[in-house]
């Protein structure tokens, strides 16, 4: 059994779900590939993968993702629930489906720069926001449960810092991924900011991709530009839209 | 009808607004149109911008002004608390 693994998460029709594992094994081959499923009991049984877990949380499936918090707890809690009687892995690259990656080692890239950076975590777009302007934290900060949590779980001296990075990839260590799936969330926390405030504040140390941050957007279409991306160094890229899609259409190299 | 009102907006406030300096760095952060409304300050033209908002020491003890300053915090690089035993473990 490998030592890495990737989590694809993902909401989509079971021949698009199909194709895009076949297409990471193509593109990016090592890992072993587990689909976290956040679309329907029915289409999560239907699915021909080799793995898969099916996510049985609401809170993951929001329509207006800020403002109702949107939660990866219920990945954490069914990923870590999976991954308890298969203790082999080591290393764990969580990607959303409109993630791709542009290098066929992007895994090895990701375990390169985690002992380069003595991390335990890995994400883009990597900010502390307590005590700033930013509209989640300014959010979260509204709600009276939310210092209190922090201040009960942290093993730090400063209590009071807030990261946030963003949820379509990260890397980790599996301990600091079972760590904080264990944490669970009370008060419910945004994702962007739960995943890297509870790592910082179970005392794992979280560093950000910075030079791949303008291939990893938080909005837009970077599916056009794929050629571009790759030849300016882009390891991955994010949002791509219709790509399975497009995948499952043409069956071409992107 | 919304969207273009602050489209309109954030134009008057990229050339209208005040020039607001990262008190850290010294650079740019951006422009900003500060509104005083119901007590409070309302800041626009800031929303990507993560700012902390503090009011500067004096080297001079001044009292008829004193002065908000913007500042932001560096890129995230905070030791280890603990470390992971990433070890595999061959028994699974």
């Amino acid at each position: 059994m490998s030592e890495r693994l990737t989590i694809l998460l993902t909401h989509q029709a079971e021949p698009l779900v199909e194709a895009m594992v076949a297409w990471w094994q193509r593109h990016a081959p090592g890992p072993d590939i587990l689909i976290a499923y956040g679309g329907t009991r029915e289409r999560f049984e239907a699915l021909r993968v080799p793995e898969k877990v099916f996510v049985d949380d609401s809170r993951l499936r929001t329509r207006d993702h800020q403002r109702e918090r949107q939660s990866f707890a219920g990945v954490f809690s069914a990923v870590n629930g999976w991954l308890r009687h298969r203790q082999s892995y080591r290393l764990i690259h969580l990607s959303e489906f409109d993630c791709i990656p542009l290098c066929g080692d992007i895994f090895g890239k990701l375990e390169a720069r985690l002992a380069a950076e003595d991390a335990d975590i890995l994400g883009c777009r990597l900010e502390r926001l307590d005590g700033t302007n930013h509209p989640h934290y300014l959010y979260h900060s509204a709600d009276p449960s939310f210092a209190p949590f922090l201040n009960q779980i942290s093993m730090r001296k400063d209590r009071a810092v807030v990261l946030s990075m963003l949820g379509c990839v990260s890397f980790w260590k599996r301990g600091a991924f079972t760590a904080v799936a264990d944490a669970g969330e009370s008060p419910p926390l945004y994702l962007e900011i739960a995943m890297p405030t509870l790592a910082h504040h179970l005392g794992f140390r979280v560093r950000g991709l910075g030079d791949q941050s303008a291939w990893v957007q938080p909005a837009g279409n970077l599916a056009p530009k794929l050629d571009a991306l790759r030849a300016a160094g882009a390891w991955m890229a994010h949002p791509v839209k219709d790509f399975w899609e497009e995948q499952l259409r043409t069956g071409a190299r992107p | 009808m919304k969207k273009l009102l602050l489209a309109l907006l954030r134009g008057f406030t990229a050339v209208f607004g005040a020039r607001v300096v990262d008190q850290r760095t010294g650079r740019s952060i951006g422009r900003a149109l500060f509104i005083p409304w119901r007590g409070k300050l309302r800041v626009i033209g800031l929303a990507d911008k993560r700012v902390i908002v503090t009011f500067e020491s004096q080297h001079r003890l001044t009292y008829w002004n004193q002065a908000l300053t913007f500042s932001t915090h560096p890129e995230p690089d905070f030791p280890h608390e603990r470390k992971v035993d990433d070890s595999p473990d061959s028994s699974g």
